[in-house]
């Protein structure tokens, strides 16, 4: 043996990371070093290199010398030539060996890179899908880095709660989702060596699911590991966050919609109802209104008319904009026909016939229509309302009944008038039955005969004061609790100069 | 988003390097012929390679771990691998895995070319 062959093959083991091509240098110099016509370098019985006539021997490490022994042993076949000294073949040895360890140390590496590539890639997923709002941008993102990172041929990922509601946002390849049991996907998700199935699950309901399939091997494919399996666990555990993020932030949208199309119809509303009137001979209003929600189903409308004025007061039934809707048909209807000066009980008649025909059967207003004339003669039409109060001079109470059935309730219906005078002084108390129906602690509703006292206690009061002064008294009544329905007074007064 | 048949090109330009355009999505089979299409054109003892990835949108782990062969390979003869126009996806990829410790990474092939001491046909 030459000292050149023992030197090179000291250099080769002693190279920091020795290259692919160590295991071919390493035969080529036992080659050389026997004179032989050629060789081959085996491991695990798999051909690793071949040199000069070799090319054409069969592989296996039968006959063979022994190189390294384990698990993967190493063996020299020589064509045509000695085996290589002792010396030679210790130093290929420790050649080999350092390769061995040296590829296991790349492959160490790779691994650990592989990893930190896993981890990058979810926390790019995680703080990129906090700016994420649509399921196919997401699921574009996803299905890219599970087929980057698992190795997969095909991805795919479905939004939906059951597999028939399902829509599919992103595919990679032929989708995996293609005659698998959707159920049993969407219910427990599926392993197999070929294809993976996780749902997108929140802790109350299901978003989707994430579907993968055939992970590649360096040749063919492999079946997937419990490494996949945790892997795509921790992709659709995020996947789900961003879909229920996403959700979240339109249904957030949606309300901030709805919340300010409300705050527009409540101010419509309010601007339909003006807190202030025009001043009128004879006759001073003032009102009081409380929505329970941002759109009421309570109304008035206040129509001067020549000496005097006419008011309705309704409740139409239901609450919230639907509610709201009808009130504002209710006064533009009432409004109308203020002016047209016929029997108060035939304006009844046509806001009844018209809300009934308009409005779903089970839609209805309570209401109260007053026409007080220039003489202080006063008609009443009472629609299934509350009592009105006529409050004396001398602070007597007197009350005005229901005249008839609610509008609307019925095609056809017929009000009887009540007719009455209000001298300087005396005022007319109109509300709604947010303040009878006002609940205390133990649930009991105020009455209309408190309600009655509440009015007459508050009776040294005037106008705007006077509904305040109501209103606070029932307060206390429900313990300070906000009322439940809408709240409406309005007090017509008739003044000394009428 | 569809996988597409890989059908790499190379070519040697004038300078002695070998450009190699990688197709859209460079996995197993892709890979491999990658490697096979540059160490076709491995003429010398110091080779220099660049891949052109402005077609390439998706690397998987494996076509990852057959470019680092081919750079070790690479590496092995004295040689150099480049990259140009590589989107910041993979980009990132390449720094993770290591490719970018010892490949180097160019923003076109114009750059890349006059920096390896080429330049196209």
């Amino acid at each position: 043996m030459t000292g050149d062959t023992l030197r090179r093959l000291g250099e080769l083991a002693l190279e920091g990371l020795p290259g692919p091509r160590l295991p071919g240098i390493v035969l080529d110099i036992l080659v050389r070093e026997s004179h032989a016509a050629g060789g081959l370098l085996l491991r695990a019985g798999t051909v690793v290199a071949r040199q000069g006539t070799a090319g054409t021997e069969p592989a296996g490490d039968e006959g063979a010398i022994e190189l390294l022994p384990g698990p993967e042993p190493w063996h020299l076949r020589l064509v045509g030539g000695p085996a290589p000294e002792d010396g030679a073949l210790a130093a290929a040895r420790l050649a080999l060996r350092m390769w061995e360890l040296g590829t296991a140390l790349r492959e160490a590496r790779l691994g650990e890179r592989l990893r930190l590539w896993e981890l990058d890639a979810i926390r790019t997923l995680a703080s990129s899908i906090v700016g994420i709002l649509d399921p196919e941008t997401l699921g574009t993102e996803l299905t890219t880095s599970l087929v980057m990172l698992m190795g997969v041929r095909r991805a795919e990922l479905l939004v939906g709660g059951t597999p028939e509601g399902a829509r599919r946002v992103a595919v990679f390849g032929r989708p995996p989702s293609d005659g698998t049991d959707a159920a049993a996907a969407w219910r427990e998700g599926i392993t197999t060596d070929r294809l993976l199935a996780r749902p997108l699950a929140t802790s109350s309901e299901t978003l989707g699911l994430v579907l993968v399939a055939d992970k590649e091997a360096r040749t063919g494919s492999q079946p997937f590991s419990e490494d996949d399996q945790r892997l795509l666990e921790l992709f659709a555990v995020q996947a789900a966050v961003a879909l229920e993020n996403a959700r979240l932030y339109r249904a957030s949208l949606e309300k901030e919609r709805l919340d300010r199309e409300l705050a527009v119809a409540a101010e419509v509303q309010a601007y339909l109802q003006p807190p202030e009137f025009p001043e009128m001979a004879g006759y001073r209003i003032a009102t009081f209104r409380r929505p329970a929600r941002f759109v009421a189903g309570d109304c008035f409308t206040v129509s001067p008319r020549a000496g005097g004025v006419e008011v309705m007061l309704a409740d139409v039934s239901g609450k919230g904009v639907g509610a709201g809707l009808l009130a504002a048909s209710l006064q533009s209807g009432a409004r109308l026909l203020a002016g047209l000066d016929e029997p108060l009980a035939e304006t009844a008649g046509r806001l009844g016939r018209t809300l009934h025909e308009t409005t779903e059967p089970h839609q209805f207003a309570t209401a109260v229509l007053v026409r007080c004339g220039e003489d202080g003669r006063v008609t009443f039409v009472n629609a299934g309302h509350p009592p009105a109060f006529v409050l004396r001079g001398d602070l007597r109470i007197e009350q005005v009944d229901s005249t008839g059935l609610p509008l609307g309730l019925l095609p056809e219906s017929a009000w009887t008038e009540r007719t009455l005078i209000l001298r300087p002084g005396d005022r007319i108390v109109l509300y709604t039955d947010g303040l009878t129906e006002a609940e205390d602690a133990s649930g009991e509703e105020l009455g209309i005969g408190n309600l009655a006292q509440i009015v007459a206690a508050a009776a040294r009061e005037e106008g705007e004061v006077l509904c305040a002064a109501v209103v606070e008294r029932v307060e206390r009544h429900t313990g300070g609790r906000p009322f439940t329905d809408d709240v409406t007074v309005v007090v017509i007064e008739r003044t000394p100069a009428g | 988003m569809t996988a597409e048949k890989p059908t790499p090109r190379a070519e040697v330009v004038p300078g002695g390097i070998t450009v190699v355009e990688a197709t859209d999505y460079i996995n197993n089979e892709a890979g491999q012929l990658l490697a096979d299409a540059a160490k076709a054109h491995f003429g010398r003892e110091r080779p220099v390679l660049l891949f052109d990835l402005s077609a390439t949108r998706i690397i998987n782990s494996i076509g990852v771990s057959i470019l680092l062969e081919l750079l070790e390979d690479i590496l092995d003869r004295k040689g150099t691998m480049a990259f140009c126009n590589v989107s910041p996806t993979i980009a990132r990829t390449f720094d993770i895995m290591g490719v970018a410790q010892y490949a180097r990474i160019f923003p076109d092939r114009a750059t890349a070319l006059e920096a390896l001491g080429g330049h196209d046909g």
